[in-house]
């Protein structure tokens, strides 16, 4: 991973020293509170409903033991005790006194961490997948171009006052686990013909109040164009994006107004000007950083089928875990582990103190130093021996870190809704809690199969439940919460935003309701491989309306 | 007359009197200074830029990033080789930015952001991750204007 340099502590020293000094001025009131919003939103601070919360960033959710402790700190010194890991791959603390947000800062820094454009109107922190460079079915690692894009875009001199915030992900696999359709860009890499890697490039994706699925805006952008091409994105966009009204000031209205063929025109027109200039990114420069991303020296463990062979004869729940939270290595004898922080009823994406602790441990011990963020709200050590997960796993279940539910119904996102948030106009997470204990039996989420349920508690979407199979959206309706259900969106290859099914129902409601759903689809897939999202493509809404609704309302 | 920030400190204002684009559009004649707001387009002021000495762009909002688009243009695409001034709400911590998108002076109206130029108690960076409008190398003691480069 990447490791900063001199430079780099400098960089990050100077920012922490700068943010002292805000806090100084705002405290002073040398700065009235609007004008130090978008400061400190610069560095990660939000006001919500009961206080401050600061937003870290990880990039593209790679993060080593010793910075996973140091989170786990901050939580313990800090805050409350706990930690939430959001869907951009962050972690969020939801309880530090302002006061203290340069002490934390000052304390992230030493372990070259920040919260460096976790906010505000600027191009936020880079995802990617977080499978990445360990997967088998991905062309190159998609990591070294997510940390090219955050260096040039720290502290730009020409992109910090955006007309809104900018989100980019990248992701190399055709199987897309970063949802790049879904963000302001989407970049896939891919090969021409010659073998030469470079971008398909996406731009105009987002979920919000007006949800759309990203345009193809060019099919190859070359390696070494893929700063200029940026710029001339980010230039066409801070030029011509609506400021007037900001939910109209995001990128993918302005691709929708102009239509992505003016839009083109225009980013071609300008990246025609400065495709030669000093923003061409040479081989070298890729090759540079790609030396940080080297994969670890992975030496054979054949001890691991034997291992695995015999655990699997006498422990049936660590057979389920490893079918389920296991995914394929480049290295037969490893895997990637998904460590759920869905324990049934839990708070999704929230970790405790020592739960971070356990994970920073084991990753040590284990998985070559290294853990990852999924932007599913999840943990994941890339590289383990098959021959440890037996005792990996009796760690996990020891702290309730070893849910079997990668992927599966209970597996969800969910934002933090009314219990944290300002916007929120309903809660996610008792909802996201119900609903996990209506299917708490993992044998029954097995036989579901995959299913991705999302919750949002407002419309501006921050739990993607547009993107979900099936997704929640809570509003407020007369003083009461109500949950709003669509069906049939993804965020993989096959982008697509769910449908709303009907009539909305109550908090009470809600999951008996989730449960005729689910209980449609299994009555009505044609076998255990059609997945839920595969039946609700192949067969719409009609079903679920009259299960919900009766025939006869569908008739009227 | 108001006093004009440079990299070089503070000095008084000798550029000539601006006029708007729209004005200045419709009878150029040998005027010499124009200024343009955030949704002004340059197209129509190619011609002229010889004949201008100095370019003032307005920020009415520090949160309008506008304008330091318009100077990367003016820079990069029109070459525009006379003084680019930016005028407005600015905030002490953007002055850097406006030096590295081409701007060379700035008519700051934002009380404490004068108050601390003048006290020169403004943080200032010499710490960039990129290069700048024009491609220089900022930060020449540190090395090439691409952090990565620092290694390659």
């Amino acid at each position: 991973m990447y490791r900063y340099d001199e430079f780099d502590h400098a960089f990050v020293g100077a920012r922490v020293a700068e943010f002292s000094d805000q806090v100084k001025r705002r405290v002073s009131g040398e700065l009235t509170e609007d004008q130090f919003k978008p400061l400190r939103l610069m560095n990660g601070v939000y006001l919500q409903l009961h206080a401050y919360m600061l937003r870290i960033a990880i990039p593209y959710g790679t993060l080593s033991a010793k910075q996973m402790r140091r989170l786990a700190h901050i939580a313990r010194v800090y805050d409350r005790g706990y930690g939430h890991f959001t869907t951009r791959q962050n972690i969020q603390f939801n309880w530090p006194a302002l006061s203290d947000t340069p002490a934390i800062l000052q304390e992230l820094a030493e372990v070259e961490m920040h919260a460096i454009q976790t906010s505000g109107n600027c191009i936020r922190n880079v995802t990617a997948d977080h499978f990445a460079g360990a997967t088998v079915d991905e062309i190159a690692d998609p990591r070294p171009y997510a940390e090219i894009l955050r260096q040039w875009s720290s502290i730009h001199p020409e992109f910090s006052y955006l007309p809104r915030k900018f989100k980019i992900a990248v992701t190399a696999s055709e199987a897309d686990r970063a949802a790049i359709q879904v963000h302001d860009i989407g970049l896939k890499l891919v090969r021409n013909a010659q073998g030469e890697i470079g971008f398909e490039y996406y731009v105009g994706g987002g979920q919000g109040r007006t949800p759309m699925v990203a345009k193809l805006v060019s099919p190859f952008v070359a390696e070494r164009d893929l700063l200029s091409f940026t710029t001339a994105v980010m230039r066409v966009y801070n030029l011509y994006g609506r400021r007037d009204n900001k939910y109209k000031a995001r990128v993918k209205i302005l691709v929708h107004e102009l239509g992505p063929e003016k839009f083109r025109e225009e980013v071609e027109a300008e990246w025609a000007v400065i495709r030669d200039s000093e923003l061409v990114l040479p081989a070298k420069d890729v090759a540079a950083i790609q030396a940080y991303f080297a994969p670890p020296v992975l030496r054979d463990r054949p001890d691991g089928l034997i291992a695995l062979a015999d655990a699997f004869k006498h422990d049936a729940a660590f057979k389920a875990w490893v079918r389920q939270n296991c995914n394929e290595h480049t290295h037969p004898d490893y895997a990637i582990v998904t460590i759920s922080l869905k324990a049934i009823g839990a708070i999704p994406g929230d970790a405790s103190d020592v739960q971070m602790d356990v994970v920073a441990d084991l990753a040590e011990r284990y998985g070559h130093d290294e853990i990852r963020v999924s932007h599913e709200q999840n943990l994941v050590l890339p590289h383990v021996a098959k021959a440890d997960l037996p005792t990996l796993y009796a760690t996990l279940v020891e702290h309730e870190l070893a849910t079997s539910n990668a992927g599966l119904i209970s597996d969800i996102i969910a934002c933090p809704g009314l219990d944290y948030c300002a916007l929120a106009t309903a809660r996610s997470i008792p909802i996201a809690q119900a609903i996990a204990l209506r299917f708490a039996d993992l044998e029954h989420q097995r036989d579901i199969g995959e299913l991705k349920l999302k919750i949002s508690g407002c419309i501006n979407a921050c739990g993607h439940h547009h993107v979900g199979h099936i997704g929640i959206l809570g509003i407020e309706k007369r003083g009461e919460e109500h949950y709003q259900v669509s069906l049939g969106g993804a965020a993989d290859n096959d982008t697509a935003v769910g449908e709303i099914v009907g009539p909305g129902f109550s908090a009470e409601e809600l999951p008996g309701k989730i449960e005729v759903i689910v209980n449609t689809y299994l009555a009505g897939r044609v076998s255990h491989g059609e997945r839920f999202i595969d039946y609700t493509r192949r067969v719409g809404l009609a079903p679920y309306k009259i299960a919900l609704y009766g025939a006869e309302e569908v008739a009227h | 007359m108001p006093e004009i920030y440079t990299t070089n400190g503070f000095l008084s204002d000798t550029a000539p009197e601006a006029v708007s684009l729209a004005d200045f559009l419709a009878a150029p004649g040998n005027i010499s200074a124009v200024v343009l707001e955030p949704d002004s387009r340059l197209e129509a002021l190619e011609p002229y830029l010889g004949q201008l000495a100095v370019i003032s762009v307005r920020f009415p909002k520090y949160a309008d990033g506008r304008g330091y688009s318009l100077a990367a243009r003016l820079r990069m695409h029109y070459h525009y080789q006379g003084r680019l001034r930016a005028v407005g709400d600015v905030l002490t911590d953007q002055i850097q930015h406006f030096f590295r998108q081409g701007f060379d002076e700035l008519e700051v109206t934002n009380p404490p952001t004068l108050a601390r130029l003048k006290s020169g108690t403004a943080p200032p960076y010499d710490l960039f991750m990129q290069a700048d409008v024009l491609g220089k190398e900022t930060t020449p003691a540190r090395g090439n204007a691409y952090s990565w480069r620092r290694s390659a």
